[in-house]
């Protein structure tokens, strides 16, 4: 076992020892045969240095030739990536510009869009401005035409306020004409009871003075005055109920607008409306008739304002309704500062009666008012004696619903 | 006691179920506000007006010639008797739209015996045979039995029989029918 590590460590030094000097001979460029094993030759030896020149020189030339091959390349190379560089400059020139281009196009499109929104908006306000004229032009013609209608108005109501004054001034005039018919008559009649009173005295004085067996025989039955007496003795109030012997003559309702329904039997006057009847006068702002299928009146309702007048009598409500079947009218108020009021002058000074309340109800039948929640004021007393006529209202009897409850 | 207590039950349920009855049949009988928005739609007047005022110029435009005594009947009765007659002195009759422009024009509407029912008189109006309809620019009057309508500005439609009159209108109404006699008296 020892042998053989020494066989081997001598087989290594061996091989490294060769090692080393073939190194060293390496180390002097001399060929190891020519060393170890031949002898120099100087043909060989001129050949070799010529050889040797020769591949020195051609060593040279490639290299020179490699140089120049190599700097051809870095040449050809330098001036690709010039050429490359300059590509690509301009290709990023390009890019600026189309870069360019397209802002400027967006810019183009922004000022294009706000050209076309700043159209828009200027089209929208020219077309509101137009509405905008057009509105006040038409408000314009809108005011003018109800000026006209307002002036036409106000000329119908002009005409009517005349009409009416005209009207009442004729039917004074006949009414003082009948009148004094009427004191004409009367004189006559007192004239002519006068003249036969004095004619029946005369016949019983000569009857009372003659033979009884002489006296005339009447040839003719003696007739009595024609009532003398009682016009003669006519009173205020007859006069008064004289007056109103009634004409029969239609009624007429005024108003600015009227609407009438026949298939639902519906007179609807509105406005200033004013109802003339031979035995009263009627305001109100709005009046529903309500007819029943032959025409007959079957109810009325006036609306705001109304005023209601004949001769002595008048009542003011917010809201009045007739019904015809009932033969009542129900007038209300309007909250406690509006009551409904029905008020009677009476026939002489101080008999003035006058009953307020939120609601009457006035029977015409039997003359009776019922009022609800009722203020009534009283005519003055006379010598302490109860007025004649209290709560006689329309000739009928007041009572008072809640003095009642 | 109980049976009695039921019974008293069920009288009172029918008692509020009558009132109610009655109630909701009050309430149907007669709206104000109903029958102004039913009657208050001036549509129609305004489509006449504009007719008339389009017929007053196609008129004095002198596009269509005037026919003279003229008498067109409007509606019949179902044996075919005239209901309704509208006669003018002077009448354009515009056969494209339908409407008859007159002057001194009558609308008359008749009984099935034949005698006026009712009549209106206008100095100029148009009336549209379609719709039974007209307007009257400016004054008219109407005589309907005892009663008597005047006014400036009148619609009218006679299939609808509705008036409706839009300044300085005034009626007459005799006792007889229109017995406001008896009111306040």
């Amino acid at each position: 076992m020892k042998i053989c590590i020494c066989t081997y460590a001598a087989i290594a030094a061996i091989m490294v020892s060769a090692v080393v000097s073939a190194q060293g001979i390496a180390d002097l460029d001399v060929n190891p045969d020519d060393i170890m094993l031949r002898k120099p030759n100087p043909a060989e030896q001129k050949a070799a240095a010529e050889k040797r020149a020769r591949e020195e020189a051609a060593a040279k030339a490639a290299a020179e030739k490699a140089a120049a091959e190599k700097k051809a390349r870095e040449d050809e190379m330098a001036k690709m990536a010039a050429d490359r560089a300059a590509a690509e400059q301009m290709a990023r020139e390009a890019a600026a510009a189309k870069t360019a281009a397209e802002q400027m196009a967006r810019e183009a499109a922004a000022a294009k869009t706000a050209a076309e929104q700043k159209a828009r908006e200027d089209a929208a306000a020219l077309k509101q401005l137009r509405e905008q004229l057009a509105a006040e032009q038409k408000a314009r013609e809108q005011a003018q035409a109800e000026k006209a209608d307002v002036e036409a108005k106000a000329a119908a109501a002009q005409k009517a306020a005349d009409a009416a004054l005209k009207k009442a001034a004729d039917e004074k005039a006949a009414l003082a004409a009948q009148a004094a018919a009427e004191r004409k008559a009367a004189d006559a009649a007192i004239e002519k009871a006068n003249a036969a009173k004095d004619e029946a005295e005369k016949r019983a004085q000569r009857i009372a003075s003659a033979d009884p067996d002489e006296r005339p025989r009447p040839t003719k039955k003696l007739e009595a005055p024609d009532e003398p007496a009682v016009a003669s003795a006519q009173t205020d109030k007859q006069k008064k109920t004289a007056k109103k012997v009634l004409t029969g003559r239609p009624a007429v309702i005024t108003a600015e607008r009227t609407d009438y329904d026949r298939k639902e039997g519906i007179i609807l006057f509105d406005r200033n409306v004013y109802v003339d009847d031979e035995q009263y006068q009627m305001h109100a702002d709005r009046l529903w008739v309500f007819l029943n299928g032959t025409n007959d009146l079957k109810r009325l309702v006036a609306l705001g304002n109304v005023a209601i007048t004949n001769d002595l009598k008048t009542a003011n409500c917010s809201r009045a309704v007739y019904n015809r079947a009932e033969q009542r009218i129900v007038m209300f108020g309007d909250g406690d500062d509006k009551p409904a009021r029905l008020r009677d002058a009476g026939g002489k000074k101080g008999d003035a009666s006058e009953v307020m309340g939120g609601r009457i109800t006035y029977w015409l039948e039997s003359g009776v008012a019922t009022v609800e929640d009722v203020r009534v004021t009283l005519p003055a007393m006379k010598g302490g004696a109860a007025p004649k006529e209290l709560f006689n209202i329309g000739g009928g009897k007041t009572k008072d619903k809640k003095k009642d409850e | 006691m109980e049976a009695e207590l039921k019974k008293d039950e069920c009288q009172l349920k029918s008692l509020i179920s009558i009132l109610l009855l009655l109630a909701a049949l009050g309430a149907s009988a007669f709206s104000s506000e109903k029958w102004l928005a039913e009657r208050g739609d001036d549509s129609d007047v305004m489509r006449l007006r504009t007719a008339y005022a389009e017929c007053t110029k196609k008129i004095a435009e002198k596009l269509e010639a005037p026919a003279e005594n003229v008498s067109i009947p409007i509606e019949t009765f179902p044996n075919g008797t005239v209901k309704s007659r509208v006669t003018a002195a002077r009448a354009h009759i515009f056969a494209d739209t339908g409407f008859v422009w007159g002057e001194k024009v009558r609308v008359e509407q008749y009984r099935e015996d034949g005698t006026v029912h009712a009549s209106l008189d206008a100095e100029s109006c148009v009336v549209d045979r379609g719709s039974q309809s007209g307007w009257v620019a400016g004054d008219a009057k109407m005589t309907y039995g005892e009663a008597s309508v005047k006014g400036r500005g009148v619609y009218f439609s006679l299939a609808r029989q509705f008036i409706k009159i839009f300044s300085q209108s005034e009626i007459r109404v005799g006792h007889a029918k229109f017995d406001a006699g008896s009111l306040f008296k």
